[in-house]
């Protein structure tokens, strides 16, 4: 599932490869973007958290209170920015939010489980695109103490589940080398209420699926090993994570949400600026996050593609 | 003593649950914390009739409460994940350490968890997937991850 060109947040503002927080704060606040392929994929994070409850929503009964808070906060915004499209009327303690894209009304009492189907931040998340993951702030630590996800990046939200920011990036390469985590999570600890990050976070897959959890590694990741010459330009999709962390004012804890993008090769290709930066930061690329984003495994033919590629317009070489 | 350094020994309160209470380890804790005049109370667990026991008393403690826990590594699942529901943290607990060379495997593709493993690649016997066994550690499963391998 390809996002339109036009709708894509390429990442790369650099010419080589940079290992950086590369956070933005933004102005207006907001956690979720409605793009042209929402009722597509929400009908896909429907099917996929029916099928696969366990793997993509996880929570501790101790998050309900920042869970609400988070669904307010998001059936706000979306009735705020996006009024043609949704609305959210409060009375007292009841509250009606209405999703005209869908069809579909919702209505419950504030703080109330027995008024909803589902658990507040998974109510939420059926109407945006993003996933959702709640970080509990306590002891001076971040937790993971809710989260709906269906678009993981190779990662389990059920293995992560409860665990400490630091622990849940043991596997980023330098983590352990570098105070480099410890800063990240010294810059969300600062976040204020109200205010909202973003950064972009970026990787490469195979074909066009947005949904490829841990759980399923085996079907997709054995087609990094199919990559050729020939069909590099098909197969590969360069993939962005917009990712937003949003401090929430009444409970303290972060909202981080994640809003995924897939672009092929041979759409990229139709940007030659585009592409040409792609080159220079695959380039650059050290080795170990090579590794760790999956790239490793296909480099010599996706390098040898872009080279052709981007050959005519650049007269410079390779880096290494 | 290589245990008692790594035990956070400044907290108001500690509650020790374990299958087996008498542990020479954890009763070496207990005797400091004698020594130190600090405030303990023991749980023996056993599954699953002691459940709401253990709930209970997690609701009972204050904060600050730390936690001592010594069981099979079944035992130790249950009470860490209850303990993370009641709102305490990894950093609220000890857990005494299984044999330096075993650990425990959660299988990434089909969540089972492996005990006592210590091979650093089998093939899961709950879903037939190799495995390789990562250092990405759990504190709610008690185990490290098990990376599927598709070469």
């Amino acid at each position: 599932m390809t996002t339109r060109i036009q709708d894509f947040p390429f990442p790369f503002t650099q010419d080589s490869y940079e290992y950086t927080n590369n956070s933005t704060q933004l102005d207006p606040p907001r956690c979720v973007t409605m793009t042209s392929g929402y009722q597509t994929e929400i009908q896909l994070k429907r099917n996929l958290i029916q099928e696969y409850p366990e793997r993509c929503y996880r929570s501790f009964h101790h998050s309900i209170e920042a869970q609400w808070e988070i669904l307010k906060l998001i059936m706000s915004e979306l009735a705020f920015y996006e009024p043609d499209h949704f609305s959210f009327r409060k009375k007292g303690k009841e509250f009606q939010f209405n999703n005209h894209i869908l069809e579909e009304e919702v209505r419950f009492t504030d703080r109330d489980l027995s008024s909803v189907d589902d658990e507040p931040l998974n109510l939420a998340g059926k109407h945006v695109q993003e996933d959702l993951i709640l970080m509990g702030d306590r002891d001076g630590t971040l937790f993971l103490d809710a989260g709906q996800l269906c678009f993981p990046s190779n990662w389990s939200l059920a293995f992560v589940f409860g665990l400490d920011f630091k622990s849940i990036h043991t596997p980023v390469p330098r983590v352990n080398q570098t105070d480099f985590i410890d800063k990240v999570e010294r810059f969300i600890k600062h976040i204020r209420p109200g205010m909202a990050w973003e950064r972009k976070n970026w990787s490469v897959t195979i074909t066009e699926k947005l949904d490829t959890p841990l759980e399923t590694f085996p079907e997709w990741g054995k087609h990094r090993l199919e990559v050729t010459e020939e069909n590099v330009e098909e197969l590969l999709h360069l993939r962005v994570e917009v990712q937003r962390l949003h401090r929430l004012p009444q409970t303290n804890d972060v909202l981080f949400t994640i809003h995924t993008y897939l672009l092929s090769l041979k759409e990229m290709a139709t940007k030659k600026d585009w592409l040409t930066r792609f080159f220079r930061n695959i380039d650059t690329l050290p080795d170990d996050i090579s590794e760790y984003k999956g790239i490793a495994y296909y480099k010599n033919p996706l390098m040898n593609y872009l080279e052709k590629n981007v050959s005519k317009g650049w007269s410079h070489g390779r880096h290494k | 003593m290589v245990v008692i350094n790594r035990i956070n020994l400044n907290r108001s309160s500690y509650l020790a649950i374990t299958d087996q209470p008498d542990d020479p380890r954890l009763q070496s804790i207990l005797e400091e914390l004698k020594t130190r005049k600090k405030t303990f109370q023991t749980l023996v667990y056993s599954q699953p009739t002691n459940k709401v026991k253990l709930k209970k008393a997690l609701l009972d403690q204050t904060i600050g409460c730390y936690l001592l826990i010594g069981a099979t590594p079944i035992n130790v699942r249950e009470i860490v994940q209850t303990a993370l529901e009641y709102h305490f943290t990894h950093l609220d607990m000890f857990i005494f350490e299984d044999e330096p060379s075993v650990k425990h495997v959660f299988c990434g593709c089909c969540h089972f968890i492996h005990d006592n493993v210590e091979a650093s690649r089998f093939v899961c016997k709950n879903c037939g997937q190799l495995i390789e066994v990562s250092d990405h550690f759990s504190h709610y499963y008690h185990a490290v991850l098990g990376f599927p391998n598709i070469q």
